[in-house]
C-alpha cells in the first residue's frame, strides 16, 4: 500500500524551511507522495465548508493556502523519487490551456512524478470572485479533463466544447509520463464517482469510513461498466487516521493509497511523527 | 548595474538539469536575475506579427518548448539563495489576477522575497482567441489586473471592483514576503507600455537596446509619471543588451539599471564558460 502526506503546502507548511523538511523527510522515510490543497481566495462571508461539522475552514479564513503547484516545483528540485500531487486543484476555476501547461512543466521538471488530483469546487463565492458561473462547474470539469488530455497528446491540439474551444494550438513541452499526467478525481458525491468512472486514472473520495468507501468504490465500478471502461486500473486513494487498525480497514475495502495529515508542524517533532507512521503503520501493512 | 538572463525557461532550459545548472552557475557568476518568458499556446499558422524580430515570428519556431513561466521559478527558488526570480513577461490580461497574485506570492514566500513580476499585455491575437478572451480589452484588463493584485497583496481582507475583475471583501493568504508587495515591471516598447509604466510600474523593461528609441520611451514614461504625481526616478529601468562592457556602459549612461541578455549557451559546458566570462570580464567591472 502506498502512503502520502496531505496539506503539504498550507498553514505552517507554506514556509519554505518546514515545507522542504516535510518533502525531504517524507521521501527519505519511504512515503510515496505529498499532496497540496487549494483555495485561491476566500470571500467574506462564504457558504459553510462541507468538510467540517461547524462549517469553518480548518485554520480559519486567513490560513495560508499557497498556490498548489508552485510548491510542488520547489519540492521537485530537492527530491528525486516522491510523487508530487495536488489534492486537489479546483479545475473549473482555471482555464485548461494554463493548467495543462503548468502540469506539463512540472512533470518535465520532476521527471514524471506528478499526479493531478482534481475537484469541481464547492464554494460558490470563490467562483464568483474569479468570474466563473458556479452552476457550470461540473460540465467545465469534464471538458477541462478532455481538453488537457488533448493538449498533452497532440501537436497541434484542438478541442471544441461548450466552455473551452481552441483549434490547432501548440502546447509544448509535453508531460514526461506516457499518456499525460494521471488525473485523480476527488470528492465523494455521486457526480465525483461518475466522473472518476468515466475519466479518472484514480479516485480520491475525501471520506474515511470504510463502509462508505466500499459503497462509493462499488458505484465507481458500476459506472465504469456502464461507460464501457475497465475499472481495475482506477487507483483508489483515501484519507485515514494515523492508526494501524484504521489503515488496515481502508486496505480491506480496496484502497491502494492512504493519505495522512502532517503528524506535526513543529520542526523538532515532524520527523519523529513521520517515522512513527512509517515504522508502526506502513511497515506493518 | 545589474545583469539578468532572459529565456531562462524556454527551449533547452525546459529540462531540469540545464535549468538547475543555469540558475546555480549564474548565481555564482554574480548574475542578479533570471527572467522567464511565456506563451501558453502557439496557435498553428498564427498571423499576428511578433514585435521583437525582423521576420515577425517567434524565435525557435512554433514548436519551441515554452514551459509555464512561474513553475520553473518555484523550482529555482529551492536551489538558489540570492538570484532574483523574474518573469519577462507574463501575459497579464490572459490570466485572472486572483491566480497570478497567489502564484507570485507563493514564489516570493518560498524564495525569501526574490520575485519580480514582469508583465506584458500580449500581442498574439490568436492566443487570446484560444482562451476565449477579447484581444481588444487587453490594455484595460492589464491596468485593472495590476491594481487588483496590489489589493490582494496588502494585509487584511482585499477588494477590487473594476469593469473586468470584481471581488471582495476576500481573504488571500499567504502574502508576499516583500512587505510592499511584489515589484511589477512593465514590459514592451509601445507608447502604451511606456505610459503604463509611468502610471503603474515599479519598473519599465522595453525589450530592445537601441539608445535613441529607449530615450524616447523613457521620456514618455517620465511625462506620464509626472502627470500622475509620481516620482519617475523610482521606476527602475531595464532593457535588452549585448554582452560587451562598452554596450553596458553606454546603457548605464542613459539611466539603465539592469541589462538583460540571453544565456551564453544551450548546454552545461558553454553555459559554464560563458557565465564565467560574463562574471569576470563584465559584471566584475561594472
Amino acid at each position: 500500500m502506498k502512503a502520502g502526506i496531505s496539506f503539504a503546502n498550507s498553514g505552517p507548511f507554506s514556509r519554505p524551511d518546514l515545507f522542504a523538511q516535510l518533502a525531504r523527510d517524507a521521501e527519505e522515510l519511504g512515503f510515496e507522495s505529498i499532496w497540496t490543497v487549494e483555495h485561491v481566495i476566500i470571500p467574506q462571508p462564504h457558504m459553510p465548508y462541507p468538510g467540517s461539522k461547524d462549517g469553518q475552514m480548518p485554520g480559519g479564513d486567513s490560513v495560508a493556502i499557497p498556490d498548489p503547484l508552485i510548491p510542488l516545483a520547489y519540492a521537485a528540485a530537492i527530491t528525486s523519487k516522491i510523487k508530487l500531487a495536488t489534492g486537489i486543484v479546483i479545475v473549473p476555476q482555471r482555464h485548461p490551456l494554463y493548467l495543462a501547461k503548468q502540469l506539463a512543466t512540472l512533470d518535465v521538471l520532476s521527471h514524471g512524478r506528478v499526479i493531478l488530483g482534481i475537484g469541481s469546487g464547492w464554494m460558490k463565492e470563490e467562483f464568483e470572485a474569479v468570474d466563473v458561473p458556479f452552476n457550470t462547474r461540473g460540465a467545465r470539469t469534464d471538458e477541462s479533463i478532455q481538453a488537457m488530455r488533448a493538449l498533452w497528446s497532440a501537436t497541434p491540439a484542438s478541442f471544441h466544447g461548450k466552455y473551452y474551444h481552441f483549434h490547432e494550438a501548440k502546447s509544448l513541452p509535453k508531460p514526461v509520463q506516457a499518456g499525460g499526467v494521471p488525473i485523480h478525481v476527488g470528492g465523494y458525491s455521486a457526480a465525483a464517482a461518475r466522473r472518476a468512472a468515466r475519466f479518472g486514472d484514480g479516485f480520491f473520495p475525501t471520506i474515511v469510513q470504510p463502509d462508505k468507501l466500499k459503497e462509493i468504490f462499488a458505484q465507481v465500478r458500476e459506472e465504469a461498466g456502464k461507460a464501457g471502461r475497465d475499472s481495475s486500473p482506477i487507483e483508489f486513494t483515501a484519507m485515514a487516521a494515523a492508526k494501524l487498525d484504521a489503515v488496515k480497514a481502508t486496505q480491506d475495502v480496496g484502497v491502494h493509497r492512504v493519505i495522512f495529515g502532517p503528524p506535526s508542524s513543529d520542526p523538532m517533532k515532524l520527523r519523529a511523527g513521520l517515522e512513527r507512521i512509517a515504522n508502526e503503520i506502513i511497515a506493518k501493512l | 548595474m545589474k545583469v539578468g538572463l532572459l529565456f531562462a525557461n524556454a527551449g533547452p532550459f525546459s529540462q531540469p538539469e540545464i535549468l538547475a545548472h543555469l540558475a546555480t552557475t549564474a548565481e555564482n557568476a554574480g548574475v542578479e536575475s533570471l527572467w522567464t518568458v511565456e506563451h501558453v499556446v502557439i496557435p498553428q499558422g498564427y498571423q499576428s506579427p511578433y514585435p521583437y524580430s525582423k521576420d515577425g515570428k517567434i524565435p525557435g519556431g512554433e514548436d519551441v518548448p515554452i514551459p509555464d513561466p512561474l513553475i520553473p521559478l518555484g523550482f529555482v527558488a529551492a536551489i538558489t539563495k540570492k538570484i532574483k526570480l523574474a518573469t519577462g513577461v507574463v501575459i497579464l490580461p490572459q490570466r485572472h489576477p486572483v491566480y497570478v497574485a497567489k502564484e507570485v506570492a507563493t514564489i516570493d514566500l518560498l524564495s525569501g522575497g526574490r520575485m519580480i513580476l514582469g508583465i506584458g499585455s500580449g500581442w498574439l491575437k490568436e492566443e487570446f482567441d484560444a482562451l476565449g478572451l477579447d484581444f481588444h480589452q487587453r490594455g484595460a484588463r492589464t491596468d485593472e489586473s495590476i491594481q487588483a493584485m496590489r489589493a490582494l497583496w496588502r494585509d487584511g481582507p482585499s477588494s477590487f471592483h473594476g469593469k473586468h475583475f470584481n471581488f471582495g471583501p476576500a481573504m488571500s493568504y499567504p502574502k508576499p514576503a516583500q512587505r510592499d508587495g511584489i515589484p511589477i515591471h512593465i514590459g514592451g516598447h509601445s507608447p502604451a507600455a511606456a505610459r503604463r509604466a509611468g502610471r503603474l510600474g515599479d519598473g519599465f523593461f522595453p525589450a530592445l537596446s537601441e539608445i535613441p528609441k529607449l530615450k524616447e520611451l523613457f521620456a514618455l514614461m517620465r511625462g506620464e509619471a509626472v502627470k500622475h504625481g509620481r516620482n519617475a526616478d523610482t521606476i527602475e529601468l531595464s532593457c535588452m543588451g549585448r554582452a560587451t562592457l562598452d554596450s553596458f556602459k553606454a546603457l548605464q549612461d542613459i539611466g539603465i539599471v539592469r541589462v538583460v541578455i540571453p544565456p551564453p549557451g544551450n548546454d552545461k559546458e558553454k553555459l559554464s564558460a560563458g557565465l564565467d566570462k560574463l562574471g569576470n570580464e563584465i559584471i566584475a567591472r561594472l
